[in-house]
């Protein structure tokens, strides 16, 4: 054998050895399914330095909100991913979320309709989602904005309920008791809606 | 016309080579006949403290993120010195300023913006970034120096000219109206990532030789330098996405005094 030979050879060796240490011992990820399943909302003042739930007493009609939580549960298990490669990273020998909680739905449009007369425009039971804008991130979004993200896909654990702030950019002229109801049409045509407590805005 | 000049200018090139060789040679005998090792090529280390002499703080919000300080802080420098002559020689000098904890620098910029906005606004966030580096202001050059030698002393005045290359920060914060709905975010940017300035460095070393190889030295420095450092204050509100932007100057001639020790190894 001549030297050249050997020497490619070593290589190669070496190179097997890298193959064989790299490759990592992975559970396939299992998927599961999760749908918004209900929503909440509650009264929020934003006047003081953190957002607090009131659900009595007054609120500054500038610092209005309504904190909405959806709650999502799980709905079936659909198997483990299949792949003829590894399931493993190519550049380390960290593993895949053994589980992946997909969404069969997501929330297409909100509406937030106020139940008692908001201001010369807006009589009792119309549409003022135009008025809130979710604050998340440092970026206060428009609702339509906000819902265009993709859904979100959560890893190993369901995260059940989620909190988002819708606040109130316009403030009512008319001051007084104020109640709202939120409604949450999803991707499948189903409304999920909940009702804030009536609360005095000043 | 054209004859004479060349005339001349060989002339002038053949009286230097002459003083040249004259000087190396009277070099060469002072060193061997006065007892006095003349050193021809050393490399320099050392350090010490560095005080500004005037302060570019403007009682702004964004003092903090510029890299002047006001206070004395320390200075690591490497040289070397190569002398071509018995009494002159070239320098070239690198002086890096440690400018301390930016964590401190951070919290005093949080408690700035804090003051300026605390009657109207929550700060939900704020943070000074550091670029990563302890090394805000490094100043490099080269000059001439002129040596006067004893037997174990040598005394040198030097001057200096280069370059000041010295780095903004960048900060942020997050402000929430009180009573309202109203958030705005103010960024905080240097307009540069680094401004390099003019630099001018009269400096006197006494250096005591300790062996046959290395000398002690003892320098005191005087540093002239511009700052030129520029920080744009971008307020966003994030209800109407406007932006205002407002320019904090702080283009100012400084001036600073440091004195340190090290020691000089010789090569020659």
């Amino acid at each position: 054998m001549t030297k050249v030979n050997k020497v490619l050879l070593l290589l190669f060796f070496a190179c097997v050895v890298e193959i064989i240490s790299s490759c990592c011992d992975c559970e396939s990820t299992t998927n599961f399914r999760y749908k918004t399943s209900a929503i909440e909302v509650f009264n929020l003042d934003n006047g003081g330095p953190r957002t607090l739930i009131r659900d009595t007493g007054t609120i500054v009609k500038n610092a209005y909100g309504i904190r909405l939580n959806i709650t999502s549960a799980q709905t079936a298990s659909t198997g483990k991913s299949f792949s003829f490669f590894g399931t493993c990273y190519a550049s380390s020998c960290a593993c895949p979320p053994e589980k992946q909680f997909l969404p069969t739905d997501s929330i297409v449009k909100i509406r937030v309709i106020t139940l008692r007369t908001f201001d010369n425009t807006h009589a009792a039971e119309t549409d003022i989602a135009a008025y809130f804008k979710v604050f998340s991130n440092n970026y206060l979004l428009l609702l339509p904005d906000y819902l265009s993200k993709p859904a979100d896909i959560f890893y190993d654990e369901l995260i059940h309920t989620r909190s988002h702030d819708l606040l109130l950019m316009t403030a009512p002229t008319v001051t007084g008791t104020h109640q709202f109801r939120v409604e949450a049409i999803l991707s499948t045509g189903d409304t999920l809606s909940s009702t804030t407590k009536p609360i005095m805005l000043q | 016309m054209m004859k004479k000049t060349v005339v001349f200018l060989f002339g002038a090139i053949c009286m230097l080579q002459v003083f040249a060789q004259e000087e190396k040679m009277n070099a060469n005998t002072a060193a061997k006949e006065g007892g006095v090792r003349l050193s021809r090529w050393t490399v320099e280390f050392g350090g010490g403290a560095y005080a500004p002499l005037n302060s570019v703080y403007a009682n702004q919000v964004t003092d903090y993120l510029q890299p002047f300080r006001e206070d004395v802080y320390p200075y690591f420098q490497v040289g070397t010195t190569y002398f071509f002559h018995k009494n002159w020689g070239a320098v070239v000098n690198v002086q890096m300023l440690y400018s301390g904890s930016q964590d401190e620098r951070g919290v005093k910029f949080i408690n700035s913006v804090y003051n300026k906005y605390n009657a109207t606004y929550y700060m939900e966030t704020s943070s000074a970034i550091p670029d990563g580096s302890n090394q805000e202001i490094t100043t490099g050059g080269i000059g001439i120096v002129y040596r006067h030698q004893y037997k174990k002393w040598s005394f040198m005045p030097k001057l200096i000219v280069g370059v000041t290359g010295s780095y903004g920060k960048w900060g942020k914060t997050l402000l929430k109206q009180k009573g309202t709905n109203n958030y705005t975010t103010v960024n905080y940017t240097p307009d540069q990532t680094s401004y390099n300035t003019f630099a001018l460095i009269p400096a006197f070393t006494a250096s005591y030789r300790l062996s046959r190889k290395f000398m002690l030295n003892i320098d005191f420095t005087y540093n002239y330098t511009n700052s030129e450092t520029v920080i744009d204050e971008a307020e966003t509100d994030l209800n109407t996405n406007s932006v205002t932007v407002a320019k904090h100057e702080y283009k100012k001639p400084m001036h600073a005094f440091s004195a340190g020790a090290g020691l000089s190894y010789i090569f020659k």
